[in-house]
């Protein structure tokens, strides 16, 4: 055997071993116990790792933007619970300015609705809202679609993962989703807590404050996503200049009239600013917010309305110190979501 | 005149070849409705299409003489612009069926199942990205009655929440293998273009004009 033989037959054997340990790697889903199970449709995709690769690199990629410039992350950074940290609203191309704060993205498999408004149904078609949204990537889906095509990185992707050198909307929307279904968030420390795990328990203050949570919060913001697919409202005002009505723009019903999205709380303390549209930037004062409603109010929320959040200075600084019990850092870190390219 | 050569053949057509596929076939003034062709309106308005995309779905052919019906829940698209798009069913054999009744438009399951696959395709134009759902009927052109610098009218026909739900259940005798959509009545009867030139979104008035669509249909 000549020496360049030997070096192709080398070259092949690294390439099988590369392919068939990359087949091996398990996707990053799973179903943490107890959870109820989740509301995506797996069957219409299954779950599969090079997928989820491609999702990850196309989230990263501004190459999603009508000018190449926004990225998903652009809005949706990992460190910051992926939502888009001390901006109001979130940013499009060319400087714009859309009228809601990007929220945070976690356990996305297990929502129903999507979107502040709840407008988008299922989590492959939201991601279609983002990436033509006048205001936020610009992009025309047959624009992006013949851009895919003709970039060699990813044509060999879509070919290597879906099989198709025909790149359709439907492809791209699910290779997101195979990334953004990953992002499970559950390793807080109410929830090391919660499992008994690491021998953790809660400091005094912070079972407080938990006492406080399951009297005045979680009848909305329900274990274990600390989120609901509900549209409540949370006595905010109408923002004169954004003239944002909330459900109402989609079911065109005026008792929907300023709902919106009840978000989860999981990360809360690192996906400021917050509410619909980032007006208020401290968690403290989003707390003292709802101590100062006026309860008389006919559009709040029941739950508000029936159980007023009356809070001392101290409680207040106690159901703080419970919602910072549901950082979790090793969400905010992990490898797995990091920024990537196509290899 | 010329149109009604047209049907004739058509219609000649069939009867050699009863085996034809099911087409549809949309109309002003008895002749086939063409793009950016300039037409009049019964108050002499000039008026004009630049788009035609409708979907379908939901088919139940009722055979002539058992009575059965031969149901196929397949979600076809139509597009005037696209001839491929005219006509389906090519393994149907319509003389053993005397009518068929069938959805335009999308029920509510298919607009939230998520497909977004073939004729589900975002790509086709008619996917709402705001407001999860599909547009039933998109018709789109200009006339002098729109009282608008641009005169521009565009109709985005679709919802399938109460109160707006606006798929249409249709039926039509077989007598050929064509069904006929009359864009001129729907126009008379249904549109008033001096009030009404855009509609974009769900609504009462997209609800009220696709009332009137299965008139338009034999």
């Amino acid at each position: 055997m000549n020496s360049s033989s030997f070096l192709f037959i080398c070259f092949l054997g690294f390439s099988i071993l590369a392919f068939t340990l990359k087949k091996g790697i398990p996707h990053p889903f799973y179903q943490p116990k107890d959870w109820p199970k989740p509301t995506y449709n797996f069957k219409g995709n299954p779950l599969d790792y090079e997928k989820f690769e491609l999702g990850r690199a196309l989230f990263y990629d501004p190459i999603l933007s009508r000018d190449s410039s926004i990225s998903c992350a652009s809005c949706h950074l990992q460190f910051t619970a992926f939502a888009h940290v001390d901006h109001k609203t979130s940013h499009g191309i060319e400087g714009r300015i859309g009228k809601r704060n990007a929220p945070g993205l976690a356990n996305l498999a297990w929502r129903k609705l999507f979107h502040w408004d709840g407008g988008v149904l299922n989590l492959n078609a939201q991601a279609i809202n983002p990436i033509t949204h006048v205001d936020e990537m610009d992009m025309a889906l047959d624009s992006l679609m013949y851009r895919l095509d003709r970039s060699p990185i990813y044509s060999a992707a879509f070919k290597r993962t879906f099989g198709t050198t025909d790149i359709r909307s439907f492809h791209l929307v699910k290779a997101l989703a195979q990334f953004t279904v990953a992002l499970i968030s559950e390793n807080s420390k109410y929830d090391k807590v919660q499992r008994g795990e690491d021998g953790l328990r809660f400091t005094d203050q912070e079972k407080k404050g938990l006492i406080l949570f399951n009297n005045f919060c979680s009848s909305c913001h329900k274990p274990p996503f600390f989120a609901s697919d509900d549209y409540k409202s949370n006595g905010l005002p109408i923002d004169p200049e954004l003239l944002d009505f909330g459900r109402m723009t989609i079911t065109g019903n005026k008792r929907d009239s300023l709902l919106f999205m009840v978000p989860t709380l999981r990360n809360i303390e690192y996906s400021f600013p917050y509410m619909h549209d980032g007006r208020i930037s401290k968690l403290k004062d989003v707390i003292k917010h709802y101590t100062l409603l006026d309860y008389s109010n006919p559009l709040l929320s029941k739950e508000l309305r029936k159980n007023p959040v009356r809070l001392s200075e101290n409680e207040q600084k106690d159901l703080l110190a419970f919602l910072k019990t549901l950082t979790d850092k090793t969400f905010l870190f992990d490898e797995r979501f990091k920024y990537s390219t196509i290899k | 005149m010329k149109v009604s050569f047209f049907l004739f053949f058509l219609s000649f057509g069939y009867s050699l070849n009863c085996y034809g596929q099911l087409s549809i076939i949309p109309t002003w003034n008895i002749k086939p409705l063409e793009l950016q062709r300039i037409y009049f309106t019964p108050q002499n308005d000039s008026i004009s299409f630049s788009t035609l995309k409708i979907y379908f779905s939901d088919f139940r052919f009722k055979d002539k003489t058992s009575g059965r019906i031969t149901s196929i829940d397949t979600l076809i698209f139509y597009d005037l612009s696209d001839s491929s798009s005219h006509s389906f069913f090519n393994d149907l054999n319509l003389s053993n069926y005397e009518s068929v009744a069938f959805t335009l438009g999308l029920d509510s399951s298919k607009n939230v199942s998520g497909e977004l696959e073939n004729a589900y395709d975002p790509l086709l134009g008619m996917y709402w990205a705001w407001n999860t759902g599909y547009i039933n009927l998109k018709i789109m052109g200009e006339s002098s009655t729109v009282p608008t610098n641009s005169h521009e009218f565009e109709f985005h026909l679709g919802g399938y929440r109460f109160p707006f739900a606006t798929a249409q259940t249709i039926q039509v005798n077989l007598n050929d293998q064509y069904i006929y959509f009359d864009v001129e009545k729907l126009f008379s009867e249904s549109i008033n273009l001096t009030k009404n030139h855009h509609i974009m979104l769900p609504c009462k008035d997209a609800f009220l004009i696709s009332q009137g669509l299965s008139a338009c249909f034999k």
